[in-house]
């Protein structure tokens, strides 16, 4: 599963490949995405209101989510929303907290796949050559091991905070976002305006970031929202395997870790309120992303998708 | 055409041996090392020990000497001691190898057979609930985590009903029958993912077919939308997901690991975690240049079909 | 505070488990003299059912048990009257995530490795901790004309397996070779852990072929309870030479009560019975005459908690290979056709400081001790049943009272913070302590510990995530280490028992080989404080009277305690749950919970299967 997530192969890419199109301003653009993808709106929504609670989680009448307490393994009642795990720590706290490591994550090292890819796309593209040589053939090799290999061997490397698992999850997206983002550079590079720039002796580093970059944003934007759920659940898997998180801390995947498992049978709220937390802020972000890549690309307007 | 090819055969080689020099790197700066794990899984925590295994296992050769000793056995089609294994890893190789292939197989077709006649619904119903209902299964399908579905899957019918669903691993040679049964599980819930993966692609080559030119000549020609959507939209689309089908199977080497792990089938992805725990770097780098090789050929051959489907592409 | 339906409902349960109050006959035992050997529970066979590092889930004191629980109503060995009585048969399967690290019996000790040397071997003797007693395996007796020399006699008929050397005799040559294999074993990358087991045994002669003379270096009392170890087996000696004298994947080299014929088959382990085996006359023990009532045993490994939960709660395992607490006891209660025991606890537990850095400094290693809430750790670690610990395992006679134990370790978290600033805490370790976390084991304990600490110092604590390999070199690295304490415990009792808990506190155990408590320390006070505790060691192990010896040994604990150097006792847990099918008859619960590498329900051959059933 995190392999699939990781992997961005040419496919998808072919999926997401060619789609150069207008870009849409958000002043107006909010409106018309609410009025034509209503499912992408509710999903907005949600993530929104997961930011909220992650940003302003001490005010959601949560305690320490890492104190330990005397209440082991109590149901979900008057006190304890969503029950104690076996530590007596508060699964409502720990639920809300837990949304801060997702949200980082996903964004984060997408974020951080965006940036190196879209540069290394960019050098690729635009240089052309020597430099477009090396960095393919760099990318086809770092692509031909699969994601997990990455992130289980730079794991053991670096160690397991949330910064390093951002890095490394990052990092190990950012070749398959070059590759997918290289093809449009390729067409940019051909097109009129960018001929126009050169004979009107714009710098090469200018026509990348002025003239280039900004017709690639609605590429950007797709492939961002695609790898947002990618990395949530790549971490998840991460975590999984003992490899992600560190034990203890709030997430929602250390909590769907050995002790849910282990007292699943007596305690469900134990691996239910974490798992459906993980699994709906997923399908929020799928559905978002989803919405964002109708709404931003014109070939597949108007076909009858949401 | 010709030339391409070789091109690209020439590639392959010249890209397995970087990587594996990579992959080689990064291991030997990973804190610990196989003599260390040997000893200490002995209890034996002295440094003699460690030097005594280090030397055993040639770890104190120079750096690029172990490298061409592993490269060189990798080539000649025997990678290498394995110190966990306390034996040569083709031993254990070649029946992962079987294992994990064997699994994703069984995933891909069960995720061919889950997602092929959602994604067709879902495009000749585009827009109507049932739509909807299809999308949004699949979308909850990319969305959960497989290590939990399976969780849930093995402890409530052993609760409920005391039914195993995590039996013990058969041997293909020993019963065929059963060994499959014993993969069917975790090939299924490896295929949700895949399956929605694959609803998703269809639907929209699909609609994307349904709304082409030649669509609209074949309706304009007046035949039935049925036979519209039999001959001219889903052949078409099916070539598209077969090439897909293609690559993204290359992913399934790897991709099954967290299965493997839970229902504790020999696998390679199992194989690569053991690899990494044991600092057992023959099995790391041996996993890991397998993957690649399997990814780069299947990346030729997808690239290869891609001209044959489109013969618009040329090379 | 009002509690949820489900918290009400499982804590309202009326037990109906099966209590022991075996404790007592440790607690009665006279257990050796000197100890000098430790734990066959290395810290490395992760989610083994040893339960190794400190997941709390195995454990505690034999005469809190026996004073809790003095309703039980059953015999402490036996765990019900058989309707039928023993039946010959059946194939025991067992479905645990033990690691197959080798298969030699003088070297590896993983939980695997001891499931090999007690089914595929034999040995000189059988020691049973619930009854403090050697029983004889290949001898059938032996003399100790002084404290220096034991003479063994050995059976008549006793042969090797069929495969091993065509079935021939075992004799006090074979005896002879296999101990003084021990030493080379070790050069093969052997076990330290191990060695304390056999150092004590000076030389090894075969005056003829039924008698073994042993002549130890020293007086020795713990000599015949480590020699009734499955460590101690007895190998072929043409098989291990044409092996290379390495019989890490040498089958069968012995001539135990099983023999292996499947190995690592897609993870399936299988022994069946020796047909070679000899006869137990008369069967003492838990010797039946004819050889163990189960035909065969198996082992089905998998990695996956929940995998081995699913196994055993369908029948398809006889035994719960997963953790136990009580809270997995309460759910495995319910459930048809399973058993769940409850014996007295065994585990210690230490927070370990690298001696290199602390034993400078006294007062902050008091203000950590001040700093943990001792109270609030058996409340919530131990779910409310656990006891304060000791550098002594719990339930032995030696150990301190509960009473004196909880007055040496008080909590005030005022006073450590005092200590720590006023002597400089933040300044010698920067400011923060770092500690290792293994990954393949989780650990609440480092979690609460280090959060106590971080309330109560004003510190924080960084934790450096290990996995198997890593942990290994981080551990024992020479000091100073790369952390400043970690969190360690031993689950058994069965070895050498009153040494397992004391090794992390002296320099000829773990105190050294992960405390850098080391006599010969670039650091002063290192050096001196770890002179002094080997002496104090040296002292109780010379001293062959028995109150004399316990004496010695009270008052190293109180020193050890409140030096607080360079380990700190745990609480520890007072209970240990089991679970086997119902079908699983006549087990030896006490023995059985030590779940050690040596005894425990392997090599008790008296313990049968109900056919009627599953």
């Amino acid at each position: 599963m995190t392999v699939q997530a990781t992997q961005l192969t040419p496919a998808a890419a072919g999926d997401l490949h060619d789609r150069s199109g207008r870009f849409v301003r958000f002043g107006s653009g909010v409106w018309r995405f609410v009025r034509t993808q209503p499912l992408g709106a509710v999903a907005a929504i949600f993530i929104v209101a997961v930011a909220l609670l992650a940003a302003f989680a001490p005010y959601w009448n949560t305690i320490a989510p890492q104190e330990f307490g005397r209440d082991l393994l109590f149901a979900p009642g008057s006190d304890h929303w969503l029950g104690t795990n076996r530590n007596g720590q508060d699964m409502w706290s720990r639920v809300v907290y837990g949304a801060q490591p997702a949200l980082i994550i996903g964004a984060g090292a997408v974020a951080l796949s965006l940036v190196i890819g879209t540069a290394l796309a960019l050098l690729a593209g635009f240089l052309g050559g020597i430099v477009d040589s090396i960095i393919s053939r760099g990318l086809e090799v770092a692509i031909s091991l699969p994601g997990l290999l990455w992130l289980l061997i730079l794991t053991t490397l670096l160690g397991r905070s949330i910064e390093i698992i951002v890095i490394v999850i990052g990092v190990s997206f950012s070749p398959a976002v070059a590759r997918i983002i290289r093809g449009n550079v390729l067409q940019e590079r051909f097109s009129m305006y960018v001929e126009a720039a050169q004979v009107i002796g714009a710098s090469s580093p200018r026509i990348m970031l002025r003239h280039i970059l900004p017709n690639l944003a609605p590429l950007v934007i797709i492939v961002g929202s695609a790898l947002v759920p990618a990395a949530i659940l790549a971490e998840a898997g991460l975590t999984f395997l003992g490899l992600g998180l560190e034990p203890g801390s709030a997430s929602w995947s250390v909590d769907l870790g050995p002790d849910a498992r282990r007292y699943f049978r007596s305690s469900w709220w134990l691996p239910v309120f974490p798992g459906v937390a993980l699994s709906l802020t997923v399908l929020a972000f799928n559905l978002f992303g989803d919405s964002m890549r109708d709404v931003l690309d014109p070939r597949l307007r108007g076909s009858g998708l949401v | 055409m010709q030339a391409y090819l070789i091109r690209r055969l020439l590639q392959i080689p010249i890209g397995i041996i970087l990587l594996s020099i990579i992959v080689f790197t990064l291991t030997r700066v990973l804190p610990g090392d196989a003599g260390e794990a040997r000893c200490g899984a002995a209890g034996n925590f002295s440094q003699e020990c460690f030097e005594v295994a280090r030397r055993e296992l040639g770890l104190d050769k120079p750096k690029v000497e172990q490298y061409w000793i592993w490269l060189s056995d990798f080539v000649s089609g025997n990678p290498g001691y394995s110190s966990s294994l306390r034996a040569d890893i083709s031993t254990e190789l070649w029946g992962r190898l079987s294992n994990t292939l064997q699994l994703g197989a069984m995933s891909m077709i069960m995720a061919i057979i889950i997602g092929v006649p959602i994604g067709v619904l879902s495009a000749i119903r585009a827009g109507k609930p049932e739509d909807y209902l299809a999308r949004f299964i699949a979308i909850l399908g990319l969305s959960v985590p497989n290590f939990w579905i399976a969780t849930i899957v093995i402890i409530l019918p052993a609760t409920w009903w005391g039914t195993n669903l995590a039996p013990e691993w058969i041997k293909l040679a020993d019963n065929p029958l059963g060994h499959f049964r014993v993969l069917a599980l975790p090939a299924a819930i490896a295929a949700l993912a895949a399956g929605a993966y694959i609803a998703r692609i269809v639907r929209s080559s699909m609609l994307e077919m349904l709304h082409s030119d030649h669509v609209r000549t074949a309706r304009a020609k007046g035949l039935f939308e049925r036979a519209v959507v039999m001959r001219h939209v889903l052949r078409n689309s099916m070539l598209t997901l077969f090439t897909i089908l293609g690559l993204q199977f290359s992913g399934v080497l790897a991709g099954n690991v967290i299965m493997e792990q839970i229902f504790s089938i020999p696998g390679m992805g199992a194989f690569l975690l053991k690899g990494i725990s044991a600092r057992d770097f023959n099995i790391v780098l041996s996993v890991s240049t397998i993957f690649a090789i399997w990814f780069m050929v299947i990346t030729l051959v997808v690239d290869l079909m891609y001209s044959w489907v489109d013969p618009r592409i040329r090379y | 505070m009002a509690e949820g339906y489900w918290g009400n409902y499982w804590r309202r349960r009326v037990s109906r488990r099966r209590v022991l109050a075996g404790g007592t006959a440790v607690a009665a035992g006279t257990v050796g003299l000197v100890a000098v050997g430790c734990g066959d529970d290395d810290d490395d066979d992760a989610g083994d059912e040893d339960g190794p590092v400190a997941t709390a889930t195995s454990a505690p004191d034999a005469t809190a048990a026996a004073t809790e629980a003095p309703a039980a109503t059953e015999a402490p060995a036996a765990t019900e009257a058989p309707a039928g009585g023993p039946v010959r048969g059946g194939v025991f399967r067992d479905s645990s995530s033990d690691t197959d690290t080798g298969l030699d019996p003088h070297v590896t000790v993983t939980a695997h490795t001891a499931w090999h040397s007690s089914l595929a071997y034999s040995h000189l003797l059988h020691y049973k901790l619930s009854e403090d007693r050697a029983y004889g395996d290949l001898a059938t007796g032996w003399e100790q004309p002084d404290n220096t020399n034991i003479i063994f006699n050995l059976r008549d008929g006793i042969r090797f397996a069929p495969m091993v050397a065509n079935g021939r005799d075992i004799t006090a040559e074979d005896v002879k070779f296999s101990y003084e294999r021990f030493p080379h074993a070790l050069e093969n990358l052997g076990s330290e852990v191990n060695r304390l087991q056999w150092l004590f045994i000076d030389t090894v002669e075969a005056p003829d072929a039924k008698t073994a003379h042993f002549t130890l270096g020293a007086p020795y009392a713990s000599a015949i309870p480590s020699m009734g170890s499955s460590a101690h087996a007895i190998v072929e000696r043409g098989i291990t030479e044409a092996a290379g004298n390495d019989l890490a994947d040498v089958m069968n080299a012995g001539g135990g009560a099983y023999v292996m014929v499947t190995r690592n088959d897609g993870g399936v382990y299988r022994w069946e019975r020796n047909p070679n085996y000899y006869k137990h006359i008369p069967a003492e023990g838990t010797f039946v005459e004819d050889g163990p009532y189960i035909d065969a045993k198996e082992n089905i490994t998998s990695s996956d908690e929940a995998a081995l939960e699913a196994r055993f709660l369908s029948g398809d395992a006889d035994r719960a290979a997963f953790a136990l607490d009580r809270f997995k006891a309460d759910e495995l209660e319910g459930v048809d056709g399973v058993v769940v025991y409850e014996a007295p606890g065994n585990t210690n537990s230490q927070f370990q400081m690298d001696a290199y850095k602390w034993a400078p400094h006294p007062e902050l290693r008091r203000a950590v001790s001040l700093a943990i809430d001792r109270e609030a750790y058996i409340d919530i670690v131990l779910a409310g049943e656990g006891i304060y610990g000791s550098p002594v395992g719990p339930g032995f006679p030696m150990v301190l009272s509960q009473e004196e134990l909880r007055e040496l370790q008080p909590y005030d978290p005022a006073e450590a913070k005092r200590l720590w600033d006023e002597f400089g805490g933040n300044e010698v370790f920067g400011g923060k302590l770092r500690t290792v976390t293994a990954t393949f084991a989780p650990q609440p304990t480092v979690e609460f510990v280090s959060r106590q600490l971080e309330e109560a110092l004003g510190i924080t604590v960084e934790q450096t995530p290990a996995d198997l390999a890593n942990y290994v070199s981080l551990a024992t690295e020479p000091s100073p280490k790369k952390w400043d304490f970690f969190m360690a415990s031993e689950s058994s009792l069965a070895t050498i028992p009153d040494y397992n808990g004391l090794t992390f506190y002296v320099p000829t155990g773990y105190g050294m080989i992960f405390g850098g408590l080391d006599p010969s320390s670039e650091v002063p006070e290192t050096a001196a404080y770890a002179t002094e505790s080997l002496e104090r060691f040296n002292t109780q192990a010379a001293a062959l009277d028995q109150e004399e010896r316990y004496a010695l040994l009270q008052e190293y604990q109180r020193w050890l305690i409140t030096n607080h150097c360079c380990s700190l006792p745990l609480p520890v847990p007072s209970v240990t749950f089991l679970a086997y099918r119902e079908r699983v008859r006549n087990l030896d619960v006490f023995d059985a919970s030590l779940g050690n590498a040596s005894e425990g329900f392997r090599r008790q051959q008296n313990i049968w299967l109900d056919p009627e059933l599953t």
